[in-house]
């Protein structure tokens, strides 16, 4: 009985794995005959997934470094300040978290429109650095912290970066890295966001090459997505540890 | 905290409060301020007459036969996508746990849709379900994406259940499967419904998996839901029935991500 | 990466590091050379306007006799023109480059002229451009690298 429900449990992983897989071997499989000339137009003849893909790599890293220094703070914040209404202002975190993109993609374009940052790279990056995710998931795991390491920081030195840079983050950079990996993610796969806001093809990503798929030939389409998948699973492979370890969210409270 | 002089202690204390500046400011600037001018919006008629209508904006989004035919394939997308998913996720999650402790590998399966970029492999979805005329192809899709957050909390709940527990309920003859229901189950209860909760605030957001697959801003009818109704609304600039859509949604999520929360408070004491 | 403290104790942290670099490497190098290798690739040619030459033909004024008379007049070279080979060159224009066709055309010579190396063009007033170099095996419709102008 066991075995069968192993057996089982493989064939299912098998399955999940499938389209993964599927994708990396039809990107050698153009038009019906194995070879790399899908991999050859899209490198020679595509250029704009150069342009594309670049815009991707900015966006997902500058957004990742970015909100993982804002969130350190705002988490600590969380954890150590004692304030009124601390708790109603985490739960409000949690729902704004929750928020399908939809719903706030309009107050989003009309808040850039208005800042004047509409179809900017700066548009794109510092709506994504606030986003509450980072801020929850952080504050979570930093209820295992111990506080004696900070209390000791504290004798030594009155600055703030200080004690967050060598006393705090040490203690939570499993969840710092698995919190990035996600973020990354996000952003990396973010859609709504440059087709509706962005303009200019110049700074678009590559989620938006792939919408767009009447002007691009088919058999550019699967080598395109291995290219894609590359540097999340890059990311993936050198923090999967971590992203198991730091996410512990379901202690809300 | 250490016992230090009181007003040491406030020092401190704004300090810490400090931190939080950065973050609160940029939700405050992006998100907050930006969202209540949007609810403004679903007040008036026009940009330009600003004419308060109060909730006419919202009977007539309410009374749109789209906004209905998307509410109504967002709810079946709820009601029968996250009961599977769940269901599949605790399966594959004690499965794993305690069947395969040693491949550590096979979790990579699970967990590597929720990173991957929906892009990718739309079109190898594609390729295999073009010719399906319903939603079933979303529906794998998304329990296909969203397996991973739910097993990735799922696991790390398994394991922190004491090995304990399972030799006291053996030597009192439980075993296998009841050993699992009236055990495990309870211990995990609280996991199993914050997993509920990302799967259906995660089901708010299949638009961009549909909208990959369908290619296009009018998919068919089965593949509509509340996000298109907004984009499209988005494109035509119909702020009116955008902003009163983005709101009764936004109140929507609000109401269901509560819910849940004070249930769960609730739970446990 | 976000930053670079790792800590100690990942099995496999330098092969994925240089996977990595390889990876963006692999991507930036691409980058740059990518445009220039698509060029590279393409038939080489050259165009130009056809320039005048200089044609002697038999002349037969009103009320007089023949006679040899010379004329300037565009002229094609006659390699070109017997093989068949003679495009045109359109443009298109991306945000990306300028990408030229090849566009295969006929021409009407004047046989009454002569010049031992060219043909004369019977439209005196013919001023395409012609692909005049790296014609050989091209079709119509093909993308080309231009390598020389002259307008």
């Amino acid at each position: 009985m066991k075995q069968l429900l192993r057996f089982l449990l493989l064939l299912l992983a098998a399955v999940f794995f499938l389209p993964t897989l599927a994708t990396i071997l039809l990107s050698f499989y153009p038009d019906g005959q194995v070879g790399f000339s899908g991999y050859d137009e899209l490198f020679f003849d595509c250029f704009r997934f150069y342009t594309m893909f670049w815009n991707s790599v900015l966006y997902a890293y500058v957004i990742t470094a970015l909100q993982l220094v804002v969130i350190l703070p705002a988490a600590f914040a969380f954890s150590f300040a004692r304030f009124k209404g601390k708790e109603a202002l985490f739960f409000f975190y949690i729902i704004l978290m929750m928020m399908p993109l939809q719903v706030m993609i309009l107050p989003n374009y009309i808040g850039l429109r208005d800042m004047g940052i509409l179809n900017t790279r700066a548009g794109i990056i510092l709506p994504m650095i606030f986003s509450p995710f980072g801020v929850v998931v952080l504050r979570q795991y930093m209820k295992s912290m111990d506080g004696s390491v900070i209390e000791a920081m504290r004798l030594e030195t009155n600055s703030m970066v200080r004690i967050l840079l060598h006393a705090v983050a040490p203690q939570v950079k499993v969840c710092l890295y698995a919190v990035g990996l996600f973020v990354f993610a996000e952003c990396w796969n973010m859609l709504e966001q440059p087709m509706l806001l962005l303009q200019d093809e110049n700074l678009k990503t590559l989620t938006v090459f792939f919408s767009d798929t009447k002007n691009v030939s088919d058999q550019v389409l699967y080598p395109a997505s291995v290219v894609f998948m590359i540097p999340i699973l890059l990311l993936y492979l050198f923090f999967h540890r971590e992203l198991e370890r730091g996410l512990t969210l379901h202690e809300t409270n | 905290m250490a016992t230090v002089k009181p007003h040491k202690s406030i020092r401190w204390n704004t300090k810490c409060l400090l931190c939080l500046v950065p973050s609160l400011l940029g939700l405050l600037l992006f998100y907050i301020i930006p969202y209540l001018r949007v609810l403004y919006y679903s007040l008036i008629n026009n940009q330009f007459k600003k004419d308060f209508v109060g909730l006419k904006n919202y009977i007539d989004a309410i009374q749109n036969e789209y906004f209905r035919l998307a509410f109504f394939n967002s709810i079946k997308l709820i009601t029968v996508c996250v009961p599977v998913l769940i269901l599949l996720a605790i399966a594959v999650s004690l499965g794993l746990t305690f069947l395969l402790k040693k491949l550590r590998l096979v979790r990579v399966a699970f967990i590597l849709p929720m990173l991957l970029p929906t892009a990718s492999v739309v079109l190898f979805f594609r390729a295999v379900f073009g010719q399906v005329e319903n939603e079933l192809p979303l529906y794998l899709l998304f329990i296909w994406k969203n397996i991973g957050i739910c097993i990735i909390l799922l696991t790390a709940a398994l394991t922190t259940i004491e090995d304990e527990l399972y030799e006291a309920a053996k030597l009192d003859g439980a075993g296998g499967f009841s050993l699992h229901v009236k055990i495990t189950l309870p211990l995990i209860l609280p996991t199993i419904s914050f997993s509920t909760l990302m799967a259906i605030v995660n089901s708010f957001k299949i638009f961009r998996e549909s909208y990959l697959y369908y290619g296009s801003n009018y998919p068919p009818d089965y593949g509509y839901t509340l996000q298109y109704y907004m984009n499209n609304n988005f494109l035509k600039f119909d702020y009116q029935a955008l902003a009163s859509s983005s709101v009764l949604t936004s109140l929507l999520v609000a109401a269901i991500v509560s819910a849940f929360l004070l249930a769960e408070r609730r739970y446990q004491r | 990466m976000k930053q670079t403290k790792k800590s100690s104790g990942k099995k496999h942290f330098l092969p994925l590091l240089l996977l990595s670099v390889l990876f963006y490497g692999v991507m930036l190098l691409l980058t740059l050379t990518a445009k220039d290798i698509h060029l590279a690739r393409l038939p080489q040619v050259t165009a130009s306007r056809l320039g005048n030459v200089s044609f002697t033909y038999l002349f037969t004024p009103e009320n007089g006799e023949p006679r040899i008379a010379t004329k300037q007049m565009p002229g094609i070279p006659k390699e070109l023109y017997d093989s068949g080979q003679i495009f045109t060159v359109t443009t298109k224009v991306t945000d990306e480059m300028t990408y030229y066709y090849a566009k295969k055309i006929s021409l009407k010579v004047d046989s009454s002229k002569e010049n031992d190396t060219h043909y004369a063009i019977s439209d005196s007033f013919f001023r395409d451009m012609i692909i005049l170099s790296g014609y050989e095996n091209l079709k119509d419709g093909d993308e080309v690298n231009l390598i020389k102008e002259e307008k």
